[in-house]
């Protein structure tokens, strides 16, 4: 099974990266909005420092692309 | 015709129209006199589409006493999520965003339920988006829980559950993401089924996340559930994760018998890693013993933990629901509810790679559950580790730090699962149990849940909300 990154590898995001992060997203956002990012990130980050990354190069992702699908030629 | 009206099912009500014992009309009549007297108790509806309801239902007689009948939903009254678009009938979300939005077209499940001769009563309320959490500054009250309207009914599908629980309509369609068809079926005593993906088309209906999205029905009973979804089932071209695989009878399924079925049980998830409540334990415990008696084997088996699946799914809707809101957010963002808003800011920080490898981490944690799925026919748990308590502002954060969702994993790996209640709380709220199967075997998770239901009184149980409300 793939392993997620090593906890060691995990460095939180100051809110100064944030709000460069924010603005690479196109995010122009309030104070109070930047906020409520901030705290939201704190949670997320964690999340997907979870996720496994050192997988076998032939791991296929859960969602491919199906041309063939009738709704896709329309 | 009984008093209760309201409170027979779609089984029972679609026999009497059939006979010519009970008109359309009549019917769409109570259920609106119902909403109106009870409705402003549970905000259980956002809007309610009186006038086309008793044309289509005046339309429905003129043709059942003709002799044309459409089949078991005709002349049946229904309701839908307010995320389906309805031609001509505003459609919000409830969202500021969408307060005003006109469909011009039906989604695919609407007009597959017209066609079917069903009367639409209204449009139900959802969390915004059907993910945002009740806020302060949401457009519309939340919906209250029947059974005590002091509570709150779980989410998404808010609305549709309250309303099939209160008897306010007899089927409604939800939508299901991570849970919320079948947490607020749970919370609220009835029956959700969240189908295959790819089994219901989500052509027309407002998205989530496009790789979690499933649409699908809340009844009261699994025979109820059955026969919307005969109606709803199948193949849809214009739907680009529609499957194209044959929909059986899913109501010569029920045939009252899981003799034979092997039935797995996923004990680490609510025992260990978010243990249920013990009420909510010792109602799964005398679940399994009917099982047992209605000839199931029973096996325990292990899967990967749920925070596993929580991970994977959350991180691949938060840049899929970013991706759908990015220029409301970047334009309006202060239209959005406070718990939206917080909850899909952070989806425009992911990298392409957390997606990437979140949906590759997907498709390991859908194998494990195949792999199971070798082993047993079903997977039964609880639907939720407790019952609906009281309605009251939530932390925003706690959608990220809670990962108690017995649900999520069957929107991961796009079985079928199905809540129903299994009894009720001292409090006198409802308990639940979540039935799984595999892919496109909806029949073999009804047929279980059918079983279930006639082998015990559940379903004679009903909130008494005209006595609370003293009419």
């Amino acid at each position: 099974l793939a392993k997620p990154i090593s906890s060691s590898r995990f460095v939180p995001a100051s809110r100064e990266e944030l709000a460069v992060m924010a603005k690479r997203a196109g995010l122009d956002l309030s104070p109070e909005h930047f906020d409520q990012l901030c705290d939201a990130w704190k949670h997320v980050e964690q999340m997907i420092a979870r996720i496994p990354r050192d997988r076998p190069r032939l791991d296929e992702p859960a969602q491919t692309f199906a041309p063939w699908k009738e709704g896709l030629s329309d | 015709v009984t008093s209760e009206l309201h409170f027979l099912t779609i089984a029972q009500l679609s026999e009497l129209i059939a006979a010519k014992q009970l008109s359309p009309v009549e019917l769409t009549e109570r259920f609106l006199a119902r909403i109106d007297l009870l409705d402003d108790r549970l905000h259980s509806f956002i809007t309610v589409t009186a006038e086309g309801a008793l044309r289509q239902a005046k339309e429905a007689e003129a043709e059942i006493m003709a002799g044309r009948s459409r089949g078991r939903m005709h002349g049946i009254p229904f309701a839908l999520k307010d995320i389906y678009n309805t031609a001509g009938i505003r459609t919000t979300a409830s969202s500021r965003l969408l307060i005003n939005n006109v469909p011009t077209y039906n989604a695919t499940v609407t007009s597959r339920l017209y066609d079917a001769g069903a009367i639409l009563l209204g449009k139900n309320t959802t969390w915004e988006f059907t993910h945002g959490q009740p806020s302060r500054n949401d457009p519309f009250p939340p919906t209250r829980n029947p059974w005590n309207t002091a509570n709150h009914t779980e989410g998404s599908s808010t609305g549709s559950a309250a309303a099939v629980a209160a008897g306010l309509v007899p089927a409604t369609m939800g939508s299901d993401t991570g849970g919320s068809i079948r947490e607020p079926a749970a919370a609220c005593g009835v029956v959700g089924l969240k189908p295959t993906y790819g089994r219901v088309s989500r052509y027309g209906v407002l998205p989530n996340s496009f790789s979690h999205d499933h649409c699908g029905p809340i009844t009261w009973t699994v025979e109820d559930c059955a026969i919307v979804m005969s109606v709803i089932a199948g193949f849809d071209p214009l739907c680009t994760s529609s499957a194209d695989v044959p929909v059986p009878n899913y109501l010569s399924a029920l045939t009252g018998s899981i003799a034979g079925h092997r039935v797995g049980i996923v004990r680490d998830w609510f025992e260990i890693e978010a243990p249920a409540t013990d009420e909510m334990l010792v109602a799964f415990e005398e679940s399994l013993m009917i099982l047992r008696e209605l000839g199931a084997s029973i096996r325990d088996v292990i899967l990967p933990p749920l925070q596993d699946y929580q991970d994977a799914k959350k991180t691949i809707a938060m840049a899929e629901l970013f991706s759908i809101h990015a220029t409301d957010l970047r334009t309006r963002a202060h239209l959005f509810g406070d718990s939206l808003r917080y909850l899909i800011l952070c989806g425009g920080l992911l990298r392409a790679e957390d997606y990437v490898q979140a949906t590759r981490w997907r498709q390991e944690l859908a194998s494990a559950m195949r792999v199971v799925f070798r082993e047993v026919d079903l997977l039964v748990l609880p639907t939720m580790s407790s019952p609906a308590g009281k309605l009251e502002e939530i932390p925003h954060e706690s959608f990220l730090t809670d990962t108690r969702a017995y649900t999520t994993p069957f929107n991961v790996s796009g079985c079928p699962a199905l809540s129903l209640c299994n009894g009720f709380s001292t409090s006198g709220m409802p308990l639940s149990l979540q039935i799984a199967g595999r892919p496109f075997e909806e029949a073999t998770v009804m047929r279980a849940g059918d079983a279930y239901e006639k082998a015990t009184p559940w379903r004679k149980c009903r909130p008494n909300l005209v006595e609370e409300v003293g009419a």
